[in-house]
């Protein structure tokens, strides 16, 4: 009995040691990898999407087809296939990219094609009394656009990208699949060493929670903020 | 100063005007009567080219321009010299009232920032809601709005200021204080063509009434005369059925 207990003891002793060694590993390249390769990505998806839902609201010729079709590609394709093609796939074409910038770039676009439906949506739900009394004060279409539609848009569109900001975070966790040392790559390599799964892999997700916690944090703060202007 | 001959349009099948000739002097205030139906916005929308007319010649200070072949340079252009104050408002959600009456000034004709807002100042003074400068459109009521509306478009010193229903979407009780201002405006020279539902306007503050049926314009006359002595039946009976309503 007694010996069951000193066990136990022991057994836990080292789950916790572990628990608080690896927090720093886990966390530090979160901090270092996760949330850059998050923040990063989502800018440049923004910039893309702002540009995909505008050539097709302004009915630009052929730019506004390849947009749908850009959106169709992505939103009709998995994520971790799109990494694989980039990652792996485009090698054979000569085009040799490192793991970060590789991931970047599948990231943005494929949260920029979400999110140009998303601007897109809120761009036409801008009424059109909006747009002319724009005209009627002497702005051209480019300044409405971006004076008047774009700013109103981006408001009506700011819980759906949120909410893509917060997927964004997870799926970075896929990045692990092209050799990116994030967050859940650095986990998957405290596991080889200690054999803790069950331990480890909660810890990250504890991890990934609080960050994405913080998020939602910011964005209920925010929408109470812009609700006063509607 | 502005001229249009024979404007004709249609949507679809429906003709919503059939041929209207109308001219607008320096000074003039215009109320355009008709019921609903009669094409009045659809007149006021194309002369500022929020709708295309089908065919139709516009005349602005001696320019001459052909209404369904207009380039949008000159349409830019001319829309400078206009103003519009919408049934709605259409007050831009995103910007204060100062901003509203400014963004005219500083992004449309590109006017420094300072100058522009001691103009936007002056004009929500005018219809006053100077207190109310740095107020979103959705804190603001119909009343204010349409009086903020009305200080956007005299920022930019319009030739002409055409008004669309400027009232109709307001409860009763906050028409007052819009009509005042535009009387003032009347008062002071503006020149303006107002279509409108409210006939003491009309008839105390317009100078010429235009009244149009079924896309047309079925008599012209000063204010004092078309309510005097109305001379087509139709005319008479529109009164006639307005004033019971009142």
């Amino acid at each position: 009995m007694a010996e069951f207990f000193v066990n136990t003891l022991q057994f836990s002793e080292r789950l916790v040691t572990i628990f608080f060694d690896s927090f720093g590993k886990i966390f530090v390249p979160g901090i270092k990898v996760t949330i850059p390769l998050t923040l990063i990505s989502f800018s440049i998806s923004l910039v893309i999407a702002v540009f995909a839902a505008l050539v097709q609201y302004a009915r630009v010729p052929v730019l506004r087809h390849i947009a749908r079709f850009y959106i169709w590609i992505v939103r009709g394709t998995p994520l971790l296939v799109q990494l694989f093609v980039i990652f792996f796939g485009l090698p054979s074409l000569g085009v040799l990219l490192n793991p970060f910038p590789a991931a970047i770039i599948v990231f943005s676009l494929n949260t920029g094609a979400y999110d140009a439906e998303n601007i897109r949506a809120a761009i036409e739900a801008v009424p059109k009394g909006q747009i002319e009394a724009g005209y009627c004060v002497g702005m051209s279409y480019m300044q409405i656009i971006f004076r008047i539609v774009l700013p109103q848009a981006l408001r009506t569109a700011f819980p759906p990208l949120s909410n893509s900001l917060i997927s964004l975070v997870k799926d970075t966790s896929l990045a692990a699949n092209i050799t990116v040392v994030e967050m859940f790559m650095a986990t998957q390599r405290i596991v080889a060493r200690t054999y803790e799964p069950l331990l480890l892999y909660i810890e990250v997700a504890l991890i990934y929670l609080i960050f994405c916690t913080i998020l939602t944090k910011v964005q209920t703060v925010w929408e109470r903020r812009l609700r006063a202007l509607d | 100063m502005l001229t249009v001959k024979d404007i004709h349009k249609s949507f679809g099948d429906l003709q919503v005007l059939k041929g209207i000739d109308f001219t607008i002097n320096k000074g003039d205030v215009i109320a355009v009567l008709g019921s609903s139906g009669s094409g009045k916005t659809t007149l006021l929308r194309c002369m500022n080219f929020l709708e295309k007319a089908d065919s139709g010649v516009l005349i602005f200070d001696d320019e001459e321009f052909d209404l369904h072949k207009i380039r949008k340079k000159d349409i830019n252009r001319l829309r400078k010299k206009t103003a519009f104050v919408f049934q709605n408002y259409n007050l831009f959600r995103n910007l204060t009232a100062l901003q509203n009456v400014t963004i005219g000034l500083t992004v449309a004709r590109k006017m420094d920032k300072k100058t522009a807002e001691e103009i936007g100042l002056k004009m929500l003074d005018k219809v006053g809601l100077l207190d109310r400068k740095d107020h979103y459109p959705n804190e603001l009521s119909g009343g204010q709005q349409q009086r903020v509306a009305i200080a956007r478009a005299l920022a930019t010193s319009p030739e002409v200021i055409f008004f669309d229903e400027p009232t109709s979407a307001l409860d009763p009780e906050l028409i007052g204080e819009v009509l005042s201002v535009m009387k003032d405006l009347a008062e002071e020279g503006m020149t303006m063509v107002v279509v409108t539902h409210e006939l003491n306007f009309a008839a105390n503050v317009a100078k010429k009434v235009i009244f149009m049926e079924d896309g047309q314009i079925l008599e012209s006359n000063t204010a004092e005369e078309f309510f005097k002595s109305p001379k087509e039946e139709r005319t008479k009976e529109f009164l006639a059925i307005i004033n019971h309503d009142n």
